[in-house]
């Protein structure tokens, strides 16, 4: 663990990578509709919305904090039981740090940690989301970027017990069309497969996302998110 | 087990991207002989003598003009997305919901250390690379369907420890090795399509439904990269 910490130290002290006509720094703010459908494609698994806020800096990182919630209406594991109707809250502190820059072609790595708040109407659970990401954004021109990526995502059960609750390998693709340089809309597909609870939980993650990025000031909606 | 695994990755993905490529500049290809490199690829696995499929990827620095690449690598076997049924006849005398013989799905992941070497082919628009993944992981079997109901309201997996003595999964080092065929686009340097066969196996697998999830998968992929032309 201590290893890991100064690996991660060491990572954040890496300078910034060059953009391509760099934009301002500025407030970055987005709102997005969430859907995940259950395993089988035969219900909802979770459905709400989540906004965030972030700083973007001159040199292209950016800090800032996500909120989400959702309801659940089927295929909850809590304690790796299965369950129904629920609904949970969550935040998390994300930093995206940028690696690289080539042409239209930005690569990024982006940490997300935080806490979920979860509750049925038999019970309630407290988690720890920890999510790591590699992307590559490409700008398509003057209005469309296109993003892929892979994610891998952590999430540790605290309550009622501690336990693995995923531990997931997710492929992420997805689009943006920008309706003027302050407002992007965008659509993303996050899918893979998840080990949790000693292999009782739902093994596949599927998520849609379908939201607006906006910018602040004279900053650029269309970069890296 | 499990909390190794976690350690492991975690430490991998804080230290994979450490030793990153030099600034690029503002404008235009800046070629460094460090760069980047993002794979995102969908696998056909002939593991197990069966076909499956799953999503994997690898991601890191490619060094000396882009010859050398070494970086974190991890895929999936999503049992939902694969339907394919394993029997498993219980030992005598035992038997689960009234069933002496039982259909399990399978499912399975691992991640890991990447290492590549990446040649481009004379003046031709390909190029090739050898791979090779030293991953933690593995596949386990699941009880599928209404058997996911156990008879006394306790957890899947631990009726299938007791079922099957602890042998529903086995995880431990995997290995892969292949070879990449990458198409380097035209006025798009940092885009690189490609198809890769590849070889894959768990030293030592042991369950109760096989004693071996060896096999050749092969895969449809995207690269994104940043550096030096090989």
């Amino acid at each position: 663990m201590t290893r890991l910490l100064l690996c991660l130290i060491a990572f954040s002290a890496i300078p910034a990578r060059g953009h391509a006509q760099t934009p301002p720094p500025s407030f970055l703010f987005g709102a997005a509709g969430v859907l995940r459908p259950t395993a089988a494609f035969d219900g909802v698994a979770a459905a709400g919305a989540q906004v965030d806020l972030r700083y973007r800096f001159a040199q292209g990182y950016q800090l800032g904090a996500v909120v989400e919630g959702l309801a659940l209406p089927e295929e909850i594991f809590v304690g790796g039981e299965p369950t129904r109707e629920g609904g949970s809250f969550a935040g998390r502190l994300l930093a995206m740090l940028p690696i690289a820059a080539l042409g239209p072609l930005h690569f990024d790595f982006r940490l997300a940690t935080g806490a979920a708040l979860l509750r049925t109407a038999a019970q309630s659970s407290t988690r720890s989301l920890t999510e790591f990401a590699f992307l590559a954004t490409m700008l398509l021109g003057e209005r469309w970027m296109a993003r892929a990526g892979a994610i891998l995502a952590i999430e540790l059960e605290l309550s009622p017990g501690v336990e693995v609750a995923n531990q997931a390998q997710l492929l992420s693709a997805g689009a943006g069309y920008a309706l003027s340089p302050s407002y992007m809309v965008y659509a993303l597909i996050d899918a893979g497969g998840s080990l949790g609870y000693d292999g009782d939980n739902a093994k596949v993650i599927v998520q849609a996302t379908l939201g607006m990025r906006v910018a602040l000031g004279r900053g650029d909606a269309r970069v890296a998110f | 087990m499990k909390d190794s695994f976690l350690r492991f990755g975690l430490a991998l993905i804080a230290c994979a991207f450490l030793p990153l490529a030099p600034a690029a500049a503002d404008e235009g290809p800046r070629p460094t002989r460090v760069g980047a490199f993002l794979d995102l690829e969908w696998r056909a696995m002939g593991l197990a003598e069966h076909l499956s499929h799953g999503p994997a990827f690898a991601a890191g620095v490619s060094l000396l003009s882009d010859h050398l690449r070494i970086g974190l690598s991890g895929f999936g076997r999503p049992g939902p997305w694969n339907p394919h049924s394993f029997d498993v006849t219980l030992p005598e005398g035992q038997a689960y919901k009234g069933q002496e013989r039982l259909s399990l799905r399978s499912d399975g992941g691992g991640i890991g250390l990447h290492l590549a070497t990446f040649w481009r082919l004379g003046q031709s628009p390909l190029a090739l690379s050898v791979f090779a993944n030293a991953l933690y992981g593995g596949f386990g079997f699941y009880l599928q369907g209404e058997d996911r109901q156990t008879p006394d309201g306790r957890r899947v997996s631990d009726w299938e420890n007791e079922l099957f003595g602890g042998k529903d999964s086995s995880i431990g080092l995997m290995l892969e090795g292949g070879v990449r065929l990458h198409w380097l686009v035209e006025g798009a340097a940092w885009l690189r399509p490609y198809v890769a066969l590849l070889y894959s196996a768990v030293p030592g697998f042991d369950t109760v439904v096989r004693d071996s999830y060896a096999g050749v998968s092969a895969a449809l992929g995207v690269e994104f990269h940043y550096g030096q032309e090989p």
